[in-house]
């Protein structure tokens, strides 16, 4: 009877604590992150895959993404552009085991300037490879530890002198306009696509774009979502 | 004995000074340090306070773009244009074009050509457009988040037709005598940044900034800039107002699209290669030299500083000072002389 009191007094002074999530590795030393008013303006179509509250994660430490088992192990690369150019991160890691939520530390030390941005003023892609290799089809998306796996997600595009963009799911045939951010500067992203919601299995996406009606190489990639 | 000798009597001017309660001294330079500061207060108000100029444009570009504003239609000549539809939109037949899918671009486009003079195109508020002029070519794109950006009409030709959300339109200017005059009201942007996948760009061009405020002439130019190859220059609107921009483009056979522009607004958006970007408005010396309120109240400021530093020499002690300084002043020799009276 003593040992079963002694059991529940350790079960009360313990509560049930929600699982932690899974911290990735950082690959990167040092942090790399630069701000600059000399503009360097890269050849990415996709300059970010987020929910709306990765902005805000980036900022305080919570950039969070789901790891499927295919994605488990292997390495990223979180890239974090302002839309003037101004602001640019790329760092590498390495993604834990198959989770729920993956925690990728963001050792910024430009907490302010990350915090001046209006909402669509910073983009954030998590994509498969290391940053050298530029060419990844799969992006993990972005967000916020705890976020609400069927949040709406934002696709952030370059469109490259595009007048129109348009985002597909599925067989691709099903073209749903992208808005035109006509605010602000639009050096490194002039558009934004919204897809209702993202699940976490690989969910194939198209992004067609066109310039005076011809039509330019469509961009396919895969986009993994923020949980189940 | 000697007897005490009798006290001077006193001028009638000295007399009229004792009658006289002069400031002290101290109120004096309290009033004289207090104008001041409130001067320079009202300077510094003038100066942190989001000022409003009127900004001048005249630029040579091959992009610009257009977001229309207002409750207004604008209207568009667009004779000689190749139309590209998108949606539900019929022409009549005789103006469909057979190869639509080459002119146009995509599957979503029908191509019409209407060899008719005064074809109008009314653009409803809200529209953007974006025009790009290249190779002897000018493409114009028209969108918008509505069902339908305005109407077509070809006098004697097309009645006028409701348009969908999207609409292209393309002309062969070079060698073709064609000249273009597209008037607009609503923020616009003249050239593009600079990236590499893009040869349109801003050519040449200047800024020019005067004052919005109801000074005697109306317009006083303030300040100015010259724009370079490569910049974007942004001249946004006032949305809280409802003051947007108004101006015009013209596109002749040589294929440069010359843009003019006037806007009131706090400052105006440059883009530079290789720089940040910042935003152009008048520097401190010439928004104090194109202030006529500043110019007022300053002229009033040295005005009263005169009157203060000739009541200086009526503070001091000695009547001789005092009697010297009222000789330098006609005005009050003759006021204390009535007071005599």
């Amino acid at each position: 009877m003593r040992i079963l009191i002694i059991f529940c007094l350790f079960l009360l002074c313990n509560p049930i604590q929600a699982a932690e999530p899974v911290t990735a590795e950082l690959l990167s030393e040092p942090f790399r992150e630069s701000y600059q008013p000399e503009v360097k303006v890269s050849g990415n179509v996709i300059v970010g895959v987020m929910s709306g509250a990765a902005q805000a994660a980036l900022r305080e430490d919570r950039l969070g993404v789901h790891v499927d088992s295919a994605m488990a192990g292997t390495e990223v690369c979180v890239r974090a552009t302002s839309n003037d150019g101004i602001y640019q991160s790329r760092n590498h890691y390495r993604l834990p085991a198959a989770t729920d939520q993956a925690h990728l530390p963001y050792a910024s030390g430009m907490g302010d300037v990350l915090g001046g941005f209006g909402p669509r003023g910073l983009a954030v892609a998590v994509a498969s490879g290391d940053c050298e290799t530029t060419a990844a089809g799969t992006f993990l998306v972005a967000g916020a530890l705890d976020e609400d796996a069927d949040t709406p997600v934002t696709i952030f595009v370059n469109g490259f002198g595009a007048t129109d963009v348009f985002v597909a799911t599925g067989d691709g045939t099903d073209l749903e306009p992208c808005e035109y951010i006509d605010e602000g500067r639009r050096t490194t992203y002039d558009f934004y696509c919204t897809l209702a919601s993202v699940p976490a299995g690989p969910r194939s996406v198209t992004i067609v774009r066109e310039r005076f009606g011809r039509e330019q190489p469509e961009i396919s990639l895969k986009l993994i979502g923020l949980g189940e | 004995m000697t007897e005490p000798a009798e006290p001077a009597t006193a001028s009638p001017f000295e007399a009229g000074l004792d009658e006289i309660e002069l400031a002290p001294g101290r109120i004096l330079t309290a009033s004289f340090i207090a104008a001041l500061v409130v001067y320079l207060l009202f300077l510094l108000s003038r100066w942190l306070a989001p000022g409003e100029w009127e900004f001048a444009l005249e630029v040579e570009t091959e992009v610009a773009a257009i977001e229309f504003r207002g409750e207004a239609v604008t209207q568009w000549r667009v004779d000689g244009a190749i139309l590209c539809t998108a949606g539900s939109v019929t022409l009549p037949d005789d103006y469909r074009l057979e190869n639509a899918r080459t002119v146009c671009g995509g599957r979503r486009w029908s191509g019409w050509r209407v060899d008719q003079p005064e074809q109008v195109l009314s653009i409803t508020g809200g529209s953007t457009a974006m025009l790009e002029s290249s190779n002897g070519r000018l493409a114009v794109s028209l969108r918008t988040d509505a069902a339908s950006l305005g109407e077509y009409a070809a006098v004697g030709a097309v009645e006028p037709v409701a348009l969908g959300d999207s609409l292209n339109l393309f002309w062969d200017t070079a060698g073709s005598g064609v000249s273009l005059t597209f008037p607009f009201t609503g923020a616009t942007t003249l050239g593009r940044a600079v990236n590499w996948s893009d040869p349109g760009l801003l050519r040449s061009g200047s800024v020019s900034v005067f004052t919005a405020d109801e000074s005697a002439d109306r317009r006083t130019q303030v300040d100015d800039a010259e724009l370079m190859l490569g910049d974007q220059v942004r001249l946004a609107g006032n949305a809280e107002d409802d003051i947007w921009p108004k101006g015009f483009l013209r596109v002749g056979e040589e294929g440069l699209i010359e843009a003019v522009a006037f806007g009131r607004a706090d400052s105006l958006s440059i883009d530079r290669y290789g720089e940040s970007g910042y935003d152009f408005r008048p520097g401190f010396l010439a928004r104090v030299a194109g202030d006529p309120q500043i110019a007022f109240w300053g002229s009033m400021l040295v005005a009263y500083m005169t009157v203060l530093f000739g009541l200086i020499p009526f503070l001091d002690e000695r009547p001789v000072a005092r009697q010297h300084a009222v000789g330098r002043a006609p005005a009050l020799r003759w006021f204390l002389r009535y007071r005599q009276r």
